[in-house]
């Protein structure tokens, strides 16, 4: 694989990553507010001198550029501050958080890439027939629907009318563990419909586009040749047309986490799910700044990396980038 | 005295032709099945906006009994937390995410266009530039960045959420619309005007907007859609208005306030469900109307 | 022998793209099918073996009615499976741009053995070594190497080849090979021409050879089909029809083609245009652009009836021009 691809990829992200940082960081600023004075008239039983203390900490009171390099530093070394909300660091608080969210994206991106892939180059070779029309418009459909509130339906039904899946929350508060097999199974027991949520809005969209890449290829040449050479059809299906389909996708992959952020966000308020996403909404609601600002920081990143990750695999997979 | 004739029937012309291709649009469109319900529906729709007042039967922001009731033939969807009827909030709800939808759409229609043109059309550096600038923002997962903008300009503001959903959202029209752009710029009749000695803003007014302008009415559809979309999810988060509760506004409250357990510890089913099913319908019928004329668009347009 | 009467009505409006074609290819004969482009020839060829695009099992944008015989049974009565085992092994197809028929992203050599991997169960070891011996047989140089490369690292005359090496693996006993040498440089359309040549004297096959070039079908074939706007309009012993062509549409064609030893500077062409699908011309499909045309022949459809022996054509004034 080419050095000079991934070097060049990471470049953008990181270029991407700074621009993105210091728009945060500038458009906090702009606003003429200290962060402080918000949190002051909210809670007066903050003691001042702490609040003094954090000032100077983060430098509020020196010029925009000096903040700026305090920003970085204190970046760089971890620190984002503290959140009056949950009265603990910022980061330790997203750490906690991030591995569900993590949790939460991968098995549903992985899982919605099959489904999508297989569903889509079947609907594609079945194009016109029933089973084509009708799947591709429950997609459309699927694709108008706001998703939290496919979730809060799902929510409705499988936790409350018929209650097979858990309210809230990613594990049953305050359970002992008899092992890890236990854990787990709690664990997947409380992510199934946050996850099924997830994957109807990536299988709505996804499906669509690999059926549409699928209909292209297999109006090329060389499946009429593959054809003619007595392929059988699965075959053909599978091993021709789906490859050249997906390689379109696999681009789109590559884009993809940053979208599923979003997804994430709502998905796991709905289901009171304890992610970033949810922590991102309590910040907000809850008006604290720095969680707020350290969680989209951190969020940030994972998603960069993650689609540097994606990129990578990319250039692995087409044979064309290769060479 | 003749010129002034001349320009008057110029004018007469083009609106003709507008006109024409209006009603042959127009002959095309009524053969589609799916493209007359998305029609039906999106005009049922603004009709409820508009008439907001007539049909409902209470003023939403008032409380007209106690809380958590189930429908009946009184409150034919209950009420909410506070005692509102809720399907007074839905009928006046409809004004409001429509006018979001739209409004954002519009403004993110035009910044797209903006950019779009202007980097199609100059290229070179500026190009470049701008879509690089396009890049870094269309990578960036939108929801987040619109909470953040809200976050620090100001919550609960329609017109702040306006505009961060178009400062978001203008990317994808931006594209297209520079690409399109580009594969005009290079065709003869644009080359011959430049020889006649035609200058920019001429090219640009006569030619290159009339040819993207049927592109600019498709996307403008789908944006709506996405842009009510965006609107009921930021909605839900608490980031709207509760001045004037859109349909994700009102999903909020349900989340929030107690919707989950009114019904006797049971969820309040028929004030979860019905909002999001407007929101469903409405973004339906738009997606609708914007294939159907996507269909006809198209090969119109390979045709000539 | 195989002979193949097909009628095909295709559509996707309906539009009949081919009407009443009756085509014979013996065992051992070259026979050639010329046409202008566009007047159905890939079609019928596609047309054949089922392989219409697009590929896949929804609802189709064509029909296909008529008989195709392939040793006494009619492709179209048969099942897709028994279909399927026929092509590829008994009768195979070469494309006309090998570049767009060959998929990019699979290896060369794996695309080569297909034909046999879809037929019949063989171990690796042994079909690789089959197919880098075929596509020694089609003078690929390099085999050895190459076959593991991508369809892109070859130039279109040894994508051609390659092709042509899929095609044979089976030792199939008809080719069809539909231009196969319409987008390759002249040099080039010599070598796979004369490949071709040798190929079918060596594996001693029957062939379908397709093309708009008079001079391909001069070299190699034995008996041609004049096909235009869907129809067969003449047919018979290529010395026949190069010497007596009867129809004025392929007296027009041998007319225009430019020849190094005549006296003619100018070249002469054919007033018109060729007609699009769907034809609806009355009567003769030709009579808008011919030169000897009468009132009967805008009226009265010409069918194929025998001028000479063994010389067909489909004009109502035969005799008199």
């Amino acid at each position: 694989m080419e050095l000079a691809y991934i070097i060049k990829r990471t470049a953008s992200r990181v270029i991407t990553f700074i621009v993105v940082i210091s728009l945060i960081f500038f458009l906090a600023r702009s606003t003429g507010t200290d962060p402080f004075e918000r949190y002051l008239s909210e809670d007066p039983r903050i003691p001042l001198a702490q609040i003094q203390r954090l000032r100077a900490k983060f430098g509020l009171d020196k010029p925009l550029h000096l903040q700026y390099l305090d920003f970085i530093k204190n970046t760089l070394q971890g620190e984002f501050g503290y959140s009056l909300y949950y009265k603990r660091p910022v980061f330790d608080k997203v750490m906690e958080c991030l591995p569900w969210t993590l949790f939460l994206l991968s098995i549903s991106i992985i899982l919605s890439t099959i489904i999508s892939f297989g569903v889509g180059v079947y609907f594609a070779w079945k194009r016109g027939t029933k089973t084509d029309i009708l799947g591709t418009n429950f997609c459309m459909f699927i694709r108008s629907t706001p998703h939290f509130w496919l979730g809060m339906i799902l929510l409705l039904v499988f936790a409350y009318y018929y209650p097979i899946f858990p309210l809230y929350g990613a594990r049953t508060p305050g359970i002992h563990y008899e092992n890890t097999f236990e854990y787990i199974k709690d664990i997947l027991y409380h992510a199934a419909l946050p996850l099924t949520t997830l994957l109807l809005r990536q299988v709505g969209m996804y499906v669509l586009y690999m059926r549409n890449s699928t209909v292209e290829v297999l109006g090329e040449d060389y499946m009429v040749t593959a054809k003619a050479k007595g392929v059988p059809a699965r075959s053909l299906m599978f091993h021709h047309a789906a490859r050249n389909a997906m390689l379109p996708m696999v681009t789109v992959t590559a884009m993809r986490f940053g979208f599923m952020v979003n997804g994430a966000i709502l998905t796991e308020t709905v289901f009171s799910y304890p992610g970033t996403g949810r922590l991102i909404y309590t910040a907000i609601t809850n008006d604290d700044f720095f969680l707020l600002q350290g969680t989209f920081f951190i969020v940030s990143i994972t998603v960069l990396v993650a689609n540097l990750i994606a990129d990578i695999i990319c250039g692995w997979l087409d044979p064309r980038i290769k060479i | 005295m003749t010129e002034q004739k001349l320009v008057v029937s110029r004018t007469r012309i083009r609106l003709n032709q507008f006109i024409d291709g209006a009603r042959e649009f127009a002959s095309i469109y009524r053969n589609s099945k799916p493209g007359l319900l998305g029609i039906a529906l999106l005009l049922s729709f603004i009709l409820t906006a508009v008439f907001a007042p007539f049909i409902s039967p209470y003023d939403p922001y008032v409380r007209v009994d106690r809380p958590f009731r189930p429908p009946s033939n009184k409150y034919l969807l209950g009420t909410n937390d506070i005692g509102q009827d809720i399907l007074s909030e839905l009928i006046y709800g409809t004004r409001v995410s429509l006018t979001i939808g739209f409004m954002a759409a519009l403004f993110t229609v035009v910044i797209g266009t903006l950019v779009g043109v202007v980097s199609g059309f100059l290229g070179g550096s500026v190009d470049e530039v701008l879509m690089r600038f396009t890049d870094v923002i269309m990578i960036l997962p939108n929801i987040p960045l619109l909470i953040l903008l809200m976050a620090i300009f100001g919550r609960q503001s329609y017109f702040i959420m306006i505009l961060a959903i178009s400062i978001t959202g203008w990317t994808g029209t931006a594209r297209m619309v520079r690409s399109s752009t580009i594969s005009i710029k290079e065709r003869t009749y644009v080359e011959a005007s430049k020889a006649i000695g035609a200058g920019e803003g001429h090219i640009i007014l006569k030619h290159i907007l009339p040819n993207v302008s049927p592109l600019i009415i498709a996307t403008m559809i789908y944006q709506v859609a996405g842009a009510m979309m965006s609107e009921a999810g930021l909605s839900f988060l608490g980031l709207g208005d509760p001045g004037h509760k859109s349909w994700g506004m009102v999903l909020h409250y349900a989340q929030t306030n107690g919707g989950w357990y009114a019904n006797q510890g049971y969820p309040a089913w028929w004030w979860i469900i019905p909002p999001g099913l407007l929101i469903a319908l409405t973004i339906a019928s738009l997606v609708l109307i914007g294939q159907t004329m996507e269909e006809i668009i198209n090969p119109r347009l390979r045709r000539r | 022998m195989k002979s193949l009467k097909v009628s095909l009505i295709d559509d996707a409006g309906p539009k009949t793209i081919v009407e009443e074609v009756d085509l014979s290819v013996h065992e051992g004969e070259t026979v050639g099918l010329i046409g202008p482009s566009g007047a159905g020839k890939t079609v019928t060829a596609k047309a054949i073996l089922g392989v219409l695009q697009p590929i896949g099992a929804g609802k189709r944008p064509w029909s296909v009615e008529g008989e195709a015989l392939f040793r006494g049974r009619d492709l179209y009565r048969m099942s897709e499976e028994e279909l399927r085992r026929l092509r590829g092994n008994e009768v195979s197809v070469i494309f006309q741009k090998p570049a767009g028929s060959l998929n990019p992203i699979l290896e060369v050599g794996e695309q080569t053995g297909e034909p046999v991997d879809a037929h019949e169960e063989i171990e690796r070891q042994r079909l690789r070594e089959m197919v880098i011996d075929h596509l020694g047989k089609v003078e690929l140089p390099d085999a050895r190497r190459r076959f593991r490369f991508f369809p892109h690292q070859f130039s279109g005359g040894e994508a051609q080849r390659i092709m042509i090496a899929s095609a044979l693996i089976c030792n199939p006993s008809l080719i069809i090979a539909d231009e196969p040498t319409s987008d390759l440089d002249v040099t080039v359309q010599r070598q796979v021409l004369e490949l071709l040549k040798r190929v079918k004297e060596a594996f001693s096959l029957s062939m379908l050879l397709i093309t708009h070039d008079l001079g391909v079908i001069a070299e190699m074939s034995d008996y041609v089909y004049v096909m235009y706007a869907g129809r067969i309009i003449e047919h018979g012993d290529v010395y026949e029809i190069f010497e007596e062509p009867t129809h004025p549409f392929t007296r027009g064609l041998l007319r225009s083609a430019p020849r190094i030893d005549s006296d003619r500077f100018e070249l002469i062409g054919m007033p018109g245009e060729l007609p699009q699908p769907p034809y609806d011309i009355s009567g003769c499909v030709f009579h808008p652009r011919c030169s000897y045309v009468r009132d009967v022949c805008r009226e009265k459809k010409p069918t194929l009836t025998e001028c000479r022996p063994g010389h067909h054509v489909a004009c109502l004034r035969t005799g008199e021009i």
